[in-house]
């Protein structure tokens, strides 16, 4: 399986806080938490899913392991619906 | 076939536009709209016919069809205020189609001692009104319904076409039937302001966005007003696109941007003459617009 990266003509902008994110493909605009902006910056072709995991469980304290698994997986399966990721 | 005895062109940025019709008046008017005159070209953008029949009936049609090469409206009527309306709109879909090197936005603009003042807001909202008032207020006129955005210098290009009110039709008495009934009841038309004076058109007033107002309905007659986050005001400018897919990426480049260095509000619209105060305040970054823009819930007492 390739490594997760940016589907060709999504651009990023964080603007505050939030990153805002734009796929032309579908000319939609999405505002991320800051937890799914850390996951879909990983996304860069560098990382695979497993590792994105590991720096995402690094980075979240506190959080339950396999909570953390399952969102950071749940939160890829939804940026690959929404064709942000290949 | 239409004997057009007069011709004129007009201009929007790149795009050139020739108009010809068998009425003068009708070309005046006109030009009242898109004001900005042009040498009629060899092969325009777009090329209009219109004839315009001042005789009384009860028959006037009016209709836009695609010609063969151009689009032309062909036009028999004596009341063209509407056909004005028909062919303001569509000029400007002709527009969005053909200036794709440039962001273009549904939005208006304005330029308020010397800060750029973006306007976007829902059809249906008074957004005319509330720019003609503005504009009588000393604002200076850069277009009402297309906010025309330069990719390279991200500063905005004057949309040459007065502001467009919308009215209630008259209602039209159908007497063809055997009880008077009332056709068209919900139509509205639109009624062009002519341009304001040249010095609050164009020249040197601030073309750069410093603020940006989003419109919405209000419940009651009091304006209100509450704070846009930069994250939310580029995803509603985005909303307010009028782009294609091959121009998508760059747009949202752009208006990031101006997203980014900009301070965007959320105005209820209430009275014109109120909202437009509130608005002048807001524009200006005076101390009643920013304590109006700072409040959560949008009290403006």
């Amino acid at each position: 399986m390739t490594n997760p990266r940016l589907q060709e003509g999504v651009e990023c902008r964080q603007l505050d806080a939030e990153l805002v994110v734009f796929a032309a493909a579908s000319a939609r605009t999405y505002r991320l938490s800051e937890t799914a902006a850390l996951i879909l910056l990983f996304c860069d072709g560098e990382h695979s899913e497993e590792e994105i995991l590991t720096e995402i469980q690094g980075l979240v304290r506190g959080g339950d392991p396999q909570t953390v698994a399952a969102d950071v997986r749940r939160t890829l399966e939804d940026f690959r619906a929404q064709q942000l990721i290949a | 076939m239409i004997g057009a005895a007069h011709e004129t062109g007009f201009r929007v940025a790149e795009f050139t536009g020739t108009v010809s019709s068998n009425d003068a008046e009708f070309i005046n008017d006109f030009h009242r709209l898109f004001y900005q005159r042009a040498e009629p070209v060899a092969r325009p953008d777009a090329s209009y016919r219109v004839f315009v029949d001042r005789r009384f009936s009860l028959e006037k049609r009016h209709s836009v069809a695609a010609g063969a090469d151009q689009d032309e409206i062909v036009v028999i009527t004596a009341f063209y205020p509407s056909i004005l309306a028909a062919l303001e709109h569509h000029i400007c879909r002709r527009i969005v189609a053909t200036l794709s090197s440039h962001c273009l936005l549904e939005a208006s603009f304005l330029s308020c001692d010397g800060r750029g003042l973006l306007i976007a807001g829902d059809r249906e909202l008074p957004t005319g009104r509330l720019l003609q008032v503005l504009v009588e207020r000393g604002c200076g006129y850069f277009g009402h319904g297309l906010a025309i955005l330069d990719r390279q210098t991200r500063r905005v290009i004057p949309f040459p076409k007065s502001i467009s009110i919308r009215r209630p039709a008259h209602p039209v008495t159908d007497f063809r039937r055997q009880e008077i009934t009332f056709r068209n009841r919900e139509r509205v038309v639109m009624r062009h302001i002519p341009p304001p004076p040249a010095a609050r058109r164009e020249g040197d007033e601030q073309r750069r966005v410093d603020s940006i107002v989003f419109l919405r309905p209000a419940d009651g007659r009091e304006p209100m007003v509450s704070p846009v986050g930069k994250a939310d005001a580029l995803e509603r400018l985005v909303a307010h696109g009028l782009g294609g897919p091959a121009s998508a990426a760059a747009d949202f480049s752009l208006l990031a941007d101006i997203a980014g260095r900009s301070s965007a509000c959320e105005v209820h619209v209430g009275g014109i003459a109120a909202t437009s105060r509130l608005i002048l305040e807001l524009a200006r970054g005076t101390e009643a617009g920013r304590l109006a823009a700072s409040c959560e819930e949008g009290g403006n007492e």
